[in-house]
């Protein structure tokens, strides 16, 4: 199976991530990729970072072949694989050397520097860049970002990604262009990876790679605080400043084969923090439409992300280049600041509408009315009982993806944009009354008896209990969500 | 037909009422009880197990209620015909219908016989029911 690697850098970066493992999570698939994270971020206590971390942990465990087969189409939720680097081991970040407990002037040596390189270091940093410490990332300042994260293709992480690379894997990066790790780390992984030589092995592979990108523009503010070194007035103007080299270096040179831009006008201001634990931002709209860049970019035929060696004019060498370079952006059939499905593009909405739909009816059943589920014939056929529900397939690792699904709903919906499509408080007197702007066709029998009726009537031949438990909802959802709100 | 169900009814001399017995016998009195008995148990359990969409009536207490619903109306209704009946042939032979608590006692015959055929309708229909299979167990 060919695999697409995912770089997610900063605090963006594995928000995007977050969202792409929630929609596969929801049945949406990668065009046959497995998905391989990697997380690039120095602020090792991120709350982001972590929470994403958890949720790919959790989603893998569900995943397990121990648990879950996908040889038949009878389940999909979950069917897209996601792997870390090493085989068996949850490693999903990329670790970097000398940035816990360290000021950016001893990382590069500030002290042991003579008088004209003190100079001109000082040139290229200020003095609170050089004080700065990094365990909390890099806070905005990609001056400093690209020095330190250069050091990754030394790292024995990235040696492991080039080992594990085949023909037919792609690459993608996900990184916000108004920050400081993302802004730089984004053109300096697409530079290693194309200038990538021996001894890396398949650097030949690498090389030619389909690789495509997303660079976030501004779509969130931070509040004033003259004690952060963040401010995000200067949103704009990192931006553009970053814009203006991206059009010379990573676009410019076409060193990639698809560029998406996103961002967004209508912004809230979360609580300033310059990293940590403490940041822990609120899931946005725009990482939920970046997440699916990264899946229009796997549903790209190959034939159109070809690259060729190109001789530099100037000079003896080669390089690689795309042979088509495709720009995308993303948008919505109105500027409403409640995004509903209605509101998302035709397209948009074929994509989501009936796999998170259908997600939603599964979890709101597993945590509203499981108990009262398995007295009913398609529990008690497949001997699902209250032991099932405490092993840890069920337990832990589905309940956890679950309440990061349900979490991330909320923060969607209360962000700025809000894409609130569901209303997810419905009682369970009212369940179809779940999408809104949709109104459910009648039916006689409704809300959960309605869900145990069409689980009832599942004929499913799995006799493994996980794959049971997950095919009887899949298809008893599909059938739910295509007889109430014609969502096929 | 009407012997097949008296030796029910009767179950050899368990439920045998002297002189009541012979008479519904005679006048072949048990085969209309019979018949609705398994005909509106049958029918009753069908409707159950695959008429109503709604699981939520899939608790053994539903499933005992109606039977006993319809074990009730069979009872009501040997109580009734029985007594018409025979009121009719004793009224035919200018005499008084000399029974007072065997219509009672047949009638309960009859509500536990409903039950049972109700109980064994269940057992054969149930299995391909979508929503009731696993009622009452």
């Amino acid at each position: 199976m060919a695999k697409l690697y995912v770089f997610g850098i900063g605090g963006t970066g594995s928000r995007v991530i977050k969202s792409l493992t929630l929609l596969l999570a929801s049945g949406i698939e990668a065009n046959g990729h497995d998905i391989v994270p990697i997380i690039i971020d120095p602020d090792i206590a991120n709350g982001d970072v972590t929470r994403t971390i958890e949720l790919l942990k959790n989603y893998r465990q569900v995943r397990n072949q121990r648990y879950l087969d996908f040889s038949n189409d009878s389940n999909k939720f979950y069917k897209n694989k996601i792997e870390p680097l090493e085989n068996n081991e949850d490693n999903f970040r990329m670790p970097l050397n000398g940035v816990s407990d360290n000021k950016f002037k001893d990382y590069i040596d500030y002290g042991t520097l003579d008088r004209k390189n003190k100079a001109l270091a000082s040139l290229l940093f200020s003095e609170d860049n050089l004080e700065a410490k990094m365990d909390v990332g890099f806070k905005g300042n990609p001056n400093i970002g690209s020095v330190v994260l250069n050091q990754f293709v030394d790292s024995p992480y990235f040696k492991q990604f080039a080992a594990s690379f085949q023909e037919g894997d792609r690459i993608f990066i996900v990184s916000s262009i108004f920050g400081g790790t993302g802004a730089a780390g984004f053109p300096l992984i697409l530079k290693n990876l194309r200038e990538l030589a021996d001894p890396f092995p398949n650097c030949a592979l690498i090389k030619r790679a389909p690789v495509g990108a997303i660079t976030v523009l501004p779509y969130f503010g931070v509040t004033t605080d003259t004690n952060s070194k963040i401010d995000s007035s200067t949103f704009i103007s990192k931006t553009k400043a970053a814009l203006t080299y991206y059009n010379k270096n990573v676009s410019g040179n076409r060193s990639l084969n698809a560029l998406y831009y996103i961002g967004d006008q209508m912004k809230k201001d979360y609580t300033n923090n310059e990293g940590s634990i403490a940041q822990k931002n609120d899931a946005h709209f725009v990482e939920l439409a970046a997440a699916l860049a990264i899946l229009d970019f796997a549903h790209t035929s190959a034939g159109s992300l070809r690259n060729r060696l190109e001789r530099i004019p100037d000079g003896d060498t080669e390089r690689i280049v795309a042979e088509r370079l495709h720009y995308k952006d993303f948008g919505i059939k109105r500027n409403a600041p409640e995004v509903t499905f209605d509101v998302l593009a035709d397209i948009t909405q074929q994509q989501l509408k009936k796999s998170l739909t259908q997600y939603l009816l599964f979890v709101k059943y597993q945590r509203e009315y499981i108990k009262t589920g398995l007295t009913k014939a398609w529990a008690k056929d497949n001997r699902f009982d209250e032991m099932f529900l405490g092993e840890l397939f069920y337990g832990s690792y589905l309940r956890n993806v679950n309440g990061y699904f349900i979490e991330w709903l909320q923060e969607l919906e209360r962000n700025d944009r809000a894409f609130c499509p569901f209303n997810l408080n419905t009682e369970a007197n009212n369940l179809f009354n779940l999408v809104k702007n949709v109104k459910p066709k009648f039916s006689f029998t409704n809300n959960y008896n309605l869900f145990d009726s069409e689980l009832n009537g599942v004929k499913d031949s799995n006799t493994q209990k996980e794959q049971k438990f997950m095919a009887l909802f899949y298809q008893a959802t599909a059938q739910l969500v295509k007889n109430k709100f014609n969502f096929k | 037909m009407n012997d097949f169900f008296a030796r029910i009814y009767e179950l050899g001399n368990v439920f045998f009422m002297e002189g009541f017995s012979e008479d519904l016998y005679d006048n072949s009195l048990y085969l209309p009880v019979g018949l609705v008995m398994l005909i509106s148990s049958f029918i009753g359990m069908l409707i159950y197990y695959y008429a109503i969409p709604n699981p939520k009536y899939d608790r053994w207490y539903h499933w005992f209620g109606l039977i006993a619903l319809i074990a009730v109306i069979n009872a009501v209704y040997a109580y009734w015909t029985v007594g018409s009946e025979l009121d009719i042939i004793y009224a035919q032979a200018d005499s008084v219908v000399p029974y007072s608590i065997e219509f009672f006692n047949f009638a309960t015959v009859d509500f536990l016989w409903t039950l049972i055929a109700c109980f064994a309708v269940s057992m054969i229909i149930k299995w391909k029911s979508k929503n009731f299979r696993k009622t009452p167990f």
